[in-house]
């Protein structure tokens, strides 16, 4: 159930599921807003392995590719 | 009375701060720059009041040094101090989440809805009054930049200090409720100071807050601990997730609840130009188009100013030393010492304004655009070739103008990890007085494209040891978590203010040892103990590095002031002609070893602060070490291609 946050298209609408990041990184991503349940919006996703960039409520936040592997969300 | 800003990075509290506060704050556009706090003093009803900005933070749970410091700043605030948040406008619903946050303290507060022009921009319409009663404080409507409200604002913090205004508490689950209720008993017992709130205490726990985990051990015995355990089992039991989890969620509903209150969006969000302009500047493609074409335009007008201005004022200081050594020709020992002052004071000069200041000029308008975070995301993957992430290139670009601030803002990076490979890679990049020994010597007597050549080897380098480093401590970096900002106008006093911080830096900590160091070294030469050194190091100088032995005291005048090894080289060569005494081979491996060895004292001294002692002298064994290989290596390599 879920797929990685990496693995959506530009411009899909996710909800975020589940979050398997240490304590660290889970802080921050709550802190910016990105908190389970919470739908955000794909954006620029690069093709090199680069960053995802999500956007909710008019705010933009780049996530590193590998923490956004870790992130897992569902079309919503 | 004492005045506490707090508010989410980009929310333009620095604004608000340096409005009232004159040249004290540094705006920023980067999350987290601020890691220490300012404080200023302003005079409000005739009475004296500290404005205290402190650092960017989220929220107030704590996961990294900003975000600490501003806890535990306003956990232990003085009785009468009044909490002032500022909060971006245009981002309301989330920006309330630390609101929520500030309110479970229950001091005395203020709301500042800042950058209201740019949600009525977005068509968000706030009602200030409705939003003032739900979270019983004053909401004043401002805008920074234009200092518009500022005054109201803090008159309003005045009163709500005079009156002691709590804010309202919002009430959560009743079973969450019932556990703080409980728990309020044990820490009133338990002698724990009223000031932080039991209630907010207790939403902490919950967080699993390890600072307040800590703060509260010396309180609480074995029995207490249990207790807590076994109730938030139980508050976990229902929803199966983590009780940090549970707060946040409420948290963030509550936010989003409040916001759909007060506020009106009258219109969807129209896309305007500035959305447009990431659609280039972070393409997959063009993006690295624009960050090469802008790096190098800024690099350009740098060295293109630095250039015209410098010889005017060496020039003027070469004078002034000539000057004294005809005034004090009958006092050698004291000539000696005022020559290497102004030394020290014109080399301070020479790279001060020709290179510093340029340079600091257009990375803090690069910054404050916003422009930086968008440096980071390309960058991103490229970093984590070499286990460090986007961030990490602040430091590094900074370190191309001079190695101290570049050292200094290893701070923004959390992991002790990340900041000591970043603070290693930045050590070895080129600093503008190195830039002087490439071009002064590989660049006139050689060739530019030689001169760049080091350049793109030192890159290398850096690639090579970011990924060695990064071998050796595979820990995980947390890698990058970055709000991209909006781009924003900057501000010509935000904008001189940060100058002047990163100036600062260098001016109060590289160039006192600058001017020590250039004293030292003129003594040096007037005890005669210049063959000395010579000799002693020509078993390294001439048999291993293979250059003259005259270089010797170059390179140890080098580590008090990089760009001192050119000038000095001159002097110790008799000569500006080096070719007569060098071959190219000779030259192009002195300045490898130049560019490479041991960092300067100012830089040693700055690793030391901002790392420690011990990994200050790992950085500089390794440096010296790579300085070796190179230098011998172009020794050897360099005559086959020539």
């Amino acid at each position: 159930m879920g797929k990685k946050l990496t693995s959506y298209k530009d411009g899909d609408r996710v909800k975020i599921m589940r979050i398997n990041a240490g304590h660290g990184a889970l802080v921050n991503l709550i802190n910016l807003g990105l908190n389970i349940g919470n739908i955000v919006e794909i954006g620029r996703k690069s093709n090199m392995k680069g960053p995802v960039i999500v956007s909710y409520q008019g705010t933009e936040v780049a996530i590193g590719y590998g923490l956004a592997t870790k992130i897992i969300a569902e079309i919503a | 009375m004492e005045f506490i800003l707090v508010g989410q990075p980009n929310c333009g509290k620095s604004t608000i701060f340096n409005e009232v506060a004159g040249y004290k704050s540094v705006a920023s556009n980067f999350p987290g720059i601020t890691v220490k706090y300012t404080k200023s003093h302003i005079e409000l009803e005739n009475q004296k009041i500290s404005v205290i900005d402190i650092p960017g933070t989220y929220s107030l749970q704590t996961s990294d040094e900003a975000e600490l410091a501003a806890t535990k700043y306003i956990l232990n605030a003085p009785e009468d101090a009044v909490i002032i948040n500022i909060l971006d406008a245009s981002v309301l619903s989330r920006s309330l989440e630390l609101t929520l946050q500030l309110m479970e303290l229950q001091k005395p507060m203020v709301v500042a809805l800042n950058m209201i022009d740019e949600a009525d921009r977005k068509g968000i319409k706030i009602d200030s009054e409705k939003l003032s009663k739900i979270i019983g404080a004053p909401v004043i409507k401002t805008n920074g930049r234009k200092g518009k409200g500022i005054y109201q604002l803090f008159k309003q913090a005045y009163f709500a200090g005079k009156k002691k205004i709590k804010p309202s508490i919002i009430k959560g689950p009743a079973n969450i409720e019932i556990f703080s209720e409980s728990l309020s008993k044990i820490m009133k017992e338990k002698g724990i100071p009223e000031r932080w709130n039991y209630r907010f205490m207790t939403l902490k726990l919950l967080e699993k807050d390890d600072s307040i985990i800590i703060f509260l051990d010396d309180y609480f015995k074995k029995k207490d601990w249990e207790f807590i355990n076994k109730s938030v089992k139980k508050i976990e039991k229902i929803p199966q997730r983590n009780s940090e989890f549970i707060i946040s969620s409420i948290r963030h509903n509550m936010a989003f609840h409040i916001f759909e209150n007060v506020a009106k969006v009258e219109r969807s969000i129209k896309k305007d130009v500035r959305d447009k302009l990431d659609n280039l500047f972070m393409h997959p493609f063009l993006g690295y188009i624009f960050l090469i074409s802008i790096l190098y335009l800024t690099f350009w007008l740098i060295f293109t100013i630095g250039g015209i201005c410098e010889p005017l004022f060496l020039n003027n200081f070469e004078k002034l030393s000539k000057l004294l050594s005809i005034k004090f020709a009958d006092t050698p020992f004291l000539l000696s010492f005022l020559r290497g002052f102004v030394q020290g004071i014109g080399g301070g000069v020479g790279i001060v304004i020709p290179f510093l200041l340029p340079f600091f000029i257009m990375l803090s308008l690069l910054e404050d655009t916003g422009y930086l975070a968008r440096v980071a995301y390309l960058i991103d993957n490229l970093m984590h070739k070499i286990g460090l992430h986007g961030m990490s290139v602040v430091p590094i670009i900074l370190g191309y103008g001079c190695t101290v601030p570049g050292i200094l803002a290893t701070r923004i990076l959390k992991s002790p990890r990340d900041k000591f490979i970043t603070a290693t890679l930045t050590t070895m990049v080129p600093c503008s007085a190195r830039m002087t020994i490439i071009f002064g010597l590989v660049g006139f007597f050689i060739s530019i494209k030689a001169a760049i050549l080091i350049y793109i080897i030192n890159i290398i380098i850096l690639g090579f040891t970011g990924k060695l480093m990064s071998k050796a401590m595979p820990q995980v970096s947390p890698g990058l978590i970055l709000e991209i900002p909006k781009y924003h106008l900057p501000g010509i006093k935000a904008l001189l203010n940060k100058t002047w911080f990163r100036l600062k830096e260098f001016v109060y900590i590289a160039w006192p040892l600058l001017i020590i160091g250039s004293i030292i070294l003129e003594l040096i030469e007037h005890l005669n103990l210049t063959n000395s050194i010579n000799s002693f190091l020509s078993p390294f100088t001439s048999g291993i590095l293979g250059l003259p032995a005259v270089v010797g005291v170059t390179l140890i005048f080098g580590i008090m002031r990089k760009e001192l090894a050119l000038i000095l080289l001159f002097s110790a060569l008799k000569t500006k002609e080096v070719l007569t005494v060098m071959t190219p081979a000779q030259i192009y491996s002195f300045t490898i070893f130049a560019t490479f060895y041991i960092p300067c004292i100012a830089t040693i001294a700055a690793l030391a602060r901002e790392l420690n002692w011990k990994k200050a002298g790992l950085i500089t064994g390794l440096t010296f070490s790579i300085a070796v290989i190179l230098a011998v290596l172009v020794r050897f390599i360099f005559p086959i291609f020539i």
